[in-house]
């Protein structure tokens, strides 16, 4: 069976990764395709870990 | 193609691979996110699960797109957000910058490091033998500065007072002729006491004095040289005349004195040539005794001189070096055309001269370039026989320079310290601490140190460095030299983990 997913989800990640992507290419310069592939892949990679961190802490 | 393609297809598998946490903008800050921000993420309509296909995620994409392309209110709304992340995309920027430059200098620290403590390896031929370079550096050495004989005929005293002893011309007298000599100096002994007058020194008349000794020597001797003179002229007692023939004794057994003798031939000579009559501002009878005590200390300076060319001309006639490690310009030309070098002359010294004193005679160039082929074979065996001792010894020198850049470095830049660094502030300390607590790491990570924990301290450029160089770390422990692409691709990485950490501890996004 496969995955579900929302809009809203998709929606709030479309949202943060132009954000995270317009930050680093004003720090940076622009992003090409493969960047933008770490750029994804460290954001959900920090939220994960931010997510983890969060409930040890609980 | 579209500028979201690479979201698509990575949203499609992090969903796949069950990576991704729910996450949504937070309400702290009502007034930055904007409420369509929310209908934008959290609308009822949006809330529906569908399958994560490819193409489903990618409509929602394009919908998303529309939606921010084609309503200004959303991308108004998205403003204010877009404006604090940015806001710490300049810090980045800045922080990348200066990083930038910080590598620069680092690299041209470690540069530095390494060229020095390199040429202090190369003057000992066994460390030598173990590096890399074939360099042939230019060793400094102090010299022996016979110029400051410039202004007086030395071989001329020498050969008249020479004649005064027995000494034929073009033959050295033994140390017995030159005690004689010695000997014949006032207040030498007890049998020649000089005569010396109470001396009522008139100040306006001493001033005079001396303005016109200083006219009169113009460029040739500083203002203070001709009061030097002028003082001990105008102060002369036993005392005095006893310190000087010391000082003459003592050279005859310790060349090292050779040095102060030229000093004192270059400081009296230009002085006490245009003392006289017409220049002495004082009394008949004070003018008399001074014009006597001039002439007991020319007997000073020129036996001084006499000695200065005793040991230029017989005791050194063909040394390169002399005690004190000097080199002597006389024999220089020679040395280089026989094929010596100063890199010979610094292995000799290591080799020969590392615990015992050049000797008295100095070394002879023609000994240097007979015996290098023996100081690179000893050196040969010491690294084959010692090797912890050589590389001990490579590791001090190595720390020293580092030591000794660093500190010049955090000398230069103390403009720059940071208050926390600023309240610590001993730069030589601090770069000894640095070294010895990186010993595993480069020469550029301690650099990096020094650099960041005393004009960087609490700044992003910490932060980043910190952040880079982990992840390099972890990558490079993979093994494997790394393309421009992968740099670039960790680069990124630290990057957006830093915007999205700072989001995060700004409490603008949340995990649910």
């Amino acid at each position: 069976m496969s995955k579900r997913i929302t809009k809203n989800k998709i929606f709030t990640y479309a949202v943060l990764f132009d954000i995270v992507r317009s930050a680093i290419s004003q720090a940076s310069g622009e992003t090409s395709t493969q960047n933008e592939l770490s750029i994804f892949n460290s954001m959900v990679g920090t939220i994960k870990k931010h997510k983890e961190t969060e409930h040890v802490q609980i | 193609m579209s500028r979201y393609d690479a979201f698509t297809k990575m949203m499609a598998r992090a969903v796949k691979d069950d990576v991704l946490p729910d996450i949504q903008f937070t309400d702290v800050t009502p007034e930055l996110l904007g409420t369509s921000v929310e209908h934008l993420t959290e609308s009822n309509m949006n809330a529906i699960e569908f399958p994560a296909t490819q193409s489903n995620i990618h409509t929602a994409v394009d919908e998303y797109i529309s939606l921010t392309e084609n309503m200004s209110e959303h991308y108004h709304d998205l403003m204010p957000i877009r404006k604090t992340a940015d806001q710490f995309a300049k810090q980045l920027h800045t922080g990348i910058r200066t990083l930038s430059k910080i590598k620069s200098t680092v690299t041209a620290l470690s540069e530095k490091t390494k060229d020095m403590a390199d040429s202090i390896m190369m003057e000992d031929a066994s460390l030598a033998m173990t590096l890399e370079t074939t360099l042939d550096p230019d060793i400094k050495f102090n010299k022996m500065d016979w110029s400051k004989l410039d202004h007086v005929d030395e071989n001329f005293i020498f050969n008249d007072l020479n004649s005064t002893i027995g000494v034929e011309a073009g033959k050295a007298p033994s140390r017995a002729q030159i005690s004689i000599l010695v000997n014949r100096l006032p207040a030498a002994t007890d049998f020649n006491r000089p005569e010396l007058k109470d001396l009522e020194i008139n100040k306006d008349a001493a001033r005079l004095t001396l303005n016109e000794v200083a006219k009169r020597v113009g460029d040739k001797a500083t203002r203070d040289d001709v009061k030097h003179v002028l003082t001990m002229l105008f102060s002369l007692d036993t005392h005095k005349c006893n310190v000087a023939v010391n000082t003459i004794r003592e050279s005859m057994d310790d060349p090292t004195k050779v040095t102060s003798l030229l000093q004192m031939v270059n400081d009296f000579t230009v002085v006490l040539d245009v003392v006289g009559e017409s220049t002495l501002k004082f009394s008949a009878p004070t003018v008399d005794e001074l014009l006597h005590r001039k002439s007991i200390i020319k007997r000073y300076v020129d036996m001084a001189a006499y000695m200065c060319a005793y040991y230029r001309t017989v005791v050194w006639s063909d040394a390169v070096v002399v005690p004190g490690n000097r080199l002597n310009p006389d024999s220089w030309m020679s040395f280089r055309q026989g094929g010596g070098s100063s890199l010979a002359i610094a292995q000799h010294l290591a080799c020969y001269h590392a615990d015992s004193p050049v000797p008295r005679g100095g070394v002879s160039w023609q000994f240097i370039i007979d015996n290098r082929d023996k100081v690179l074979s000893s050196a040969k065996e010491a690294v084959a026989t010692n090797i912890a001792d050589v590389t001990n010894r490579k590791k001090t020198i190595i720390r020293d320079s580092f030591i000794y850049q660093a500190t010049d470095w955090l000398n230069k830049n103390k403009k720059n310290w940071s208050r926390q660094f600023a309240h610590a502030g001993n730069p030589s300390k601090f770069a000894e601490a640095v070294y010895d607590s990186s010993i595993d790491a480069s020469l550029e990570s301690a650099f990096y140190k020094v650099m960041l924990n005393s004009c960087f301290v609490n700044t992003i450029v910490g932060t980043l460095y910190n952040e880079l160089s982990d992840m390099y770390l972890r990558h490079a422990s993979a093994g494997g030299k790394m393309t421009e692409v992968q740099c670039e691709a960790l680069d990124m990485t630290v990057y957006a983990n830093m915007v999205v950490k700072f989001l995060l501890e700004q409490k603008m996004i949340e995990t649910i």
